[in-house]
């Protein structure tokens, strides 16, 4: 069956923060450089040219925006200024539009003010929602103990109840991803072959390994920083919150974690800051406002989490709480909003597609195996 | 012995000959030839150096006569007959032979043999020089006028020139317009100037020009004379019908070309919406808004490349060449879109992008402004089929960029991009005996080095009848066309070769037999004391020798080939005597 062309797609892609798409010749250059391209997966000249043609179809389910990293290379080769490299991205942030059932990662990517206003909107709900609750519960003066204004285990039920929540949406998006994917592929993959490659998962998503393929390490470096930062930050978060809260004699190891994690974070997201503000490497050079907000968040989160916690150190209890709730204030639109449907999103995405891509490679194996096996007629 | 002094020089064309022949062998037995006084062999006869040496052999020795065994005729007779002329000689007492592409390099494998060839082919050559007499160019007086065949673009402004290099000019076109092609375009490539006051400017320059005649609507119906002279006949259709006759030094053909008409069905051709690029663009020229079809705004637009260019074995009789305009008219017309209102999404299904030199930017700026291309492979045009259920244009085509992926495109139009083709002119052909290539266009004496020139003395071609052309390279040809005319008709006369053929009046029956043959209409009769007998009009023959085989009384001769001279060449080759 031919592939139908949808006119328009690439004009669609604008929003996504696609421009130069057209200017591509199709010299393949970028392929070239690109040290992910490799066979059966070409990028990013293919995923390009299906983008100027329209083959909205075969996009849908293509695999290729993922296994680019952005390092840039192909952008800095291109002898037209086509952006190959930013066109990946702008594709991931579509794709992702497509995973989303809901609608509205489409909505934020599209537009800012939307985005910038839904953040806004329940940043201010939560904050209103949390000192409602603490006023009615403790006191502003308590940080922690029984009259404690936020109490670490009703926090914790709270962190609880959204990590079900954001895991069923990741959950429902990432299964829509899976049908995008095998509807267009060539073969079907058996159970063995999902069972088989396993193994990337967790490796891809705790080490980014092909992202370490690319020849600049520094990128690879600074996210692996920021990602390790992250999860550690989790873990404390979502199992010894209570320790981390509870004053005055925290755990040392929970506290040491805490401290290495928080330096972690800040100091990656300052370094991608000041990055996408000088403008300093390709993969810098173009920021869609949705990168923007979600490193503005990330620092809002860390600081405040550092700072409420230096405070109520410092024994003042009710400079904690305000900060606290401030932090609250970023940490909820961050992972309700941000998680399930803008670029956080990525850290489902982009080992599942290391993973769909080892699944096909392995399917195709038993294809070819199978074919070898048959008897020459 | 002969009383000739002949100079022969084996060349051995660095190891082009001398690799593969015995050059000394060979110098060493011809040298023994009668009449032979100076036997050489160089490195590379054509150099300076080996020129000079000739000169000075031949003043030193009093030579009469020269052969150098060497390449083809083709590339060095000229050279070699001027180093005869400058050693004292008459250049026409000079011969070439052909050693390496008849010989050296056809041999490679048999030395031996090669060097037995080349030692008869010098012979042959030497025998001929032996029979050699001093011969005199033919003289012709040029008539300074020149008719111009075809008013467009190209025709126009070689009349223009003419006139301007102060000759008379007759300008000829069928039409009852001038302007060819161009007159009808608006915004043309490269500059987006207006096809239309491109012509009209022209024009006006030509019209007011005394030295210009215009004649529209009219026609060649007949030419004689010879090459300097000729005598015109021209119809001109008017309400009456009439005819006038003018002589003229030269005459530069500038019939241009027609469009590939496709066939009813050829990619849907005949549908709806399926038109050629040049319908198209005049429909993209004549809506003043956005771009509409059948009073509905046009969204999409397909264009489908190479449409009769390029063809192969699919198609009977196959025009193979590219015709290089419609990949910039193509591309140029989709910036035409891209300027209206509205936005129209462009697809493009070419072979190969040939927007070549400077025009690159025409493409450049069509994918910036959002035309999209895909690439079918050769042989395997899009298919182009009205959708029966949505009632829309549908094509289907292999696109070459997505790994051969079939890609489908509903679109509003699909614009044939058409190639160009030789116009139907066999009138014209007939009566000028213009040669025509195997592509249909008229075909030039050598591409590099006389791009103008037809075998035809005095006729030139310029323009889109000679090949695809824009009007910029076409212009450029006219104006080429302007100098060699020029050449001629401005010193008032002309040197021609005197190899031509005579006929001996007293041997000849006038049984016509020779007039039938002579593709050059140099043959005619003439009456003598109740006597008739052929006579060759020598600027008219060109030497080809037809006439002399069929000529029954043997009264046929051909200056510098005498049949004397073919026999002893004979008797050269075959190392005897049979005269
Ligand atoms: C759709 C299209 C778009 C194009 N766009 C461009 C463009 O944007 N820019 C560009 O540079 N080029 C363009 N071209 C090419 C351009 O049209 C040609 O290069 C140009 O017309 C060639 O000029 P010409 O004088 O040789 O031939 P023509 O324009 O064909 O003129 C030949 C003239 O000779 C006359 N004639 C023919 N036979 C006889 C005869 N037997 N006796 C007397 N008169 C005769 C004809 O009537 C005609 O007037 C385009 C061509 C097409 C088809
Ligand atoms: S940005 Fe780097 S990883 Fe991504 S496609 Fe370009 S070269 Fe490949
Ligand atoms: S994006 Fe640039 S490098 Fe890649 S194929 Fe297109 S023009 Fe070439
Ligand atoms: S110029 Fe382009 S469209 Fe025309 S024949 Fe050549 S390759 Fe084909
Ligand atoms: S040599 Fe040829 S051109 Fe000359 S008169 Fe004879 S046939 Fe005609
Ligand atoms: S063929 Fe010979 S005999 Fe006959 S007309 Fe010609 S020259 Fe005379």
């Amino acid at each position: 069956m031919a592939t139908m062309i949808r006119p328009g797609l690439v004009d669609e892609l604008q929003a996504y923060g696609a421009e130069d798409v057209s200017k591509c010749f199709n010299c393949g250059n970028c392929s070239a450089v690109c040290v992910h391209s490799e066979a059966p997966h070409v990028l990013p000249r293919r995923p390009m040219h299906a983008l100027q043609l329209g083959l909205e179809s075969k996009l849908r389910g293509s695999l290729e925006p993922w296994l680019c990293y952005y390092c840039g290379e192909c952008s800095e080769q291109c002898p037209k200024g086509a952006e190959p490299g930013e066109t990946m991205m702008s594709l991931r942030r579509w794709l992702t539009s497509t995973y989303d059932f809901s609608g509205i990662s489409r909505l934020f990517y599209r537009s800012w003010r939307w985005e910038l206003f839904s953040i806004v909107a329940l940043a201010i709900l939560t904050g209103i929602g949390f000192a409602l609750f603490g006023m009615s519960q403790g006191s502003i003066n308590h940080y922690d103990g029984p009259s404690a204004f936020l109490p670490s285990a009703m926090i914790h039920r709270f962190d609880w109840t959204m990590a079900v929540v954001l895991v069923v949406l990741l959950g429902i998006n990432s299964i829509r991803m899976w049908r995008s994917v095998t509807r267009a592929a060539d073969v079907k993959p058996s159970i063995g072959s999902y069972v088989a490659a396993l193994y990337t998962l967790p490796v891809h998503f705790f080490t980014q390994p092909k992202f370490r393929q690319c020849d600049r390490k520094r990128p690879w470096l600074v996210h692996l920083v920021l990602m390790l930062s992250y999860v550690t930050m989790l873990v404390l978060i979502m199992f010894f919150l209570r320790e981390m809260a509870a004053g005055p004699a925290i755990d040392w190891r929970v506290h040491v974690f805490g401290y290495l994690a928080s330096a972690g974070l800040i100091v990656a997201v300052v370094l991608n800051l000041r990055g996408r503000i000088k403008r300093d490497s390709p993969q810098h050079a173009h920021s869609h406002e949705s990168d923007w907000m979600f490193l503005v968040l990330l620092l809002t989160v860390a600081v405040t989490g550092v700072l409420q916690h230096i405070l109520h150190r410092l024994g003042l209890d009710a400079a904690a709480n305000i900060i606290y709730i401030v932090h609250l204030m970023g940490v909820v639109p961050m992972l309700v909003l941000e998680v399930p449907f803008g670029k956080w999103a990525h850290l489902a995405y982009r080992p599942l597609a290391v993973y769909f891509a080892r699944v096909q490679e392995h399917a195709n194996e038993a294809v070819a195996r199978g074919g070898a096996t048959e008897p020459a007629s | 012995m002969s009383a000739r002094k002949i100079g022969v020089y084996v060349c051995q064309c660095g190891g082009n000959i001398g690799d593969y022949v015995d050059v000394d062998e060979v110098v060493a037995q011809v040298a023994k030839e009668p009449g032979v006084v100076v036997a050489k062999t160089a490195m590379f006869t054509c150099s300076d150096s080996t020129q000079q040496e000739i000169v000075q052999d031949a003043h030193e020795q009093g030579l009469d006569g020269l052969v150098v065994a060497s390449c083809s005729p083709k590339l060095h007779t000229y050279t070699f007959r001027d180093v005869a002329r400058r050693a004292g000689m008459n250049p026409f007492q000079y011969t070439q032979v052909n050693v390496r592409e008849q010989c050296s390099w056809t041999h490679t494998d048999d030395h031996e043999g090669a060097t037995q060839k080349a030692l008869r082919l010098v012979r042959a050559g030497i025998n001929r020089t032996r029979l050699t007499e001093p011969l005199e160019p033919i003289v012709v007086k040029t008539t300074p006028k020149s008719l111009v065949v075809g008013g467009g673009v190209a025709g126009l402004r070689a009349a223009l020139g003419l006139a301007q290099v102060g000759l008379s000019v007759f300008l000829l076109e069928k039409e009852p317009k001038l302007g060819g092609w161009v007159a009808g375009f608006a915004e043309m490539y490269p500059h987006g100037r207006d096809g239309r006051a491109l012509i009209a400017e022209l024009e006006k320059a030509v019209r007011s020009h005394p030295g210009v005649t215009v004649f529209t609507s009219a026609e060649l119906v007949a030419k004689s004379g010879s090459f300097g002279n000729y005598q015109v006949t021209i119809a001109i259709h008017g309400d009456q019908l009439e005819t006038i006759q003018v002589e003229v030094g030269s005459i530069v053909v500038a019939t241009g070309f027609d469009t590939y008409q496709p066939e009813e069905g050829e990619l849907g051709y005949g549908l709806d919406g399926v038109m050629t690029i040049a319908e198209f663009k005049r429909m993209v020229e004549e809506s003043a808004g956005a771009l509409e079809h059948n009073g509905r705004p046009v969204k999409t637009v397909a264009y489908i490349y190479c449409v009769g260019s390029r063809q192969g074995e699919e198609v009977d009789d196959p025009n193979t060449y590219c015709s290089r305009y419609c990949c910039n008219a193509a591309t140029h017309a989709s910036l035409q879109v891209a300027g209206k209102p509205g936005k129209v999404h462009q697809y493009h299904f070419y072979r190969d992008m040939r927007t070549y030199g400077t025009f690159e930017t025409l493409y450049a700026e069509s994918l910036e402004k959002g035309s999209a291309y895909v690439k079918y492979p050769d042989g395997e045009p899009p298919a182009v089929e009205r959708d029966a259920k949505t009632g829309r244009l549908t094509l289907t085509a292999r696109d070459l960029l997505s790994e051969g992926e079939e890609v489908a495109l509903e679109a509003d139009l699909v614009v044939l991009v058409t190639g160009m083709v030789p116009r139907e002119n066999q009138g014209l052909t007939k009566t000028l005996k213009l040669p025509v290539g195997q592509t249909g266009f008229f075909n030039e004496i050598h591409p590099k080095l006389r791009p103008v020139e037809t075998v035809v003395d005095g006729v030139y071609i310029c323009g889109a009848c000679q090949a695809p052309r824009n009007s910029a390279e076409s212009v450029a040809s006219g104006l080429a066309a302007v100098s060699q005319s020029a050449a001629i008709l401005k010193r008032g006369f002309a040197e021609l070769d005197p190899l031509v053929a005579t006929v001996d009046p007293v041997a000849c029956t006038w049984c016509g037999e020779c007039q039938d043959t002579c593709p050059y209409d140099a043959i005619s009769m003439e009456q003598q004391d109740g006597t008739e007998f052929a006579v060759i009009a020598k600027t008219a023959c060109k030497g080809c020798g037809g006439c002399v085989p069929v000529c029954p009384a043997g009264a046929i001769d051909l200056q510098g080939y005498t049949d004397a001279q073919i026999r002893a060449m004979i008797d050269g080759m075959l190392g005897v005597s049979c005269s």
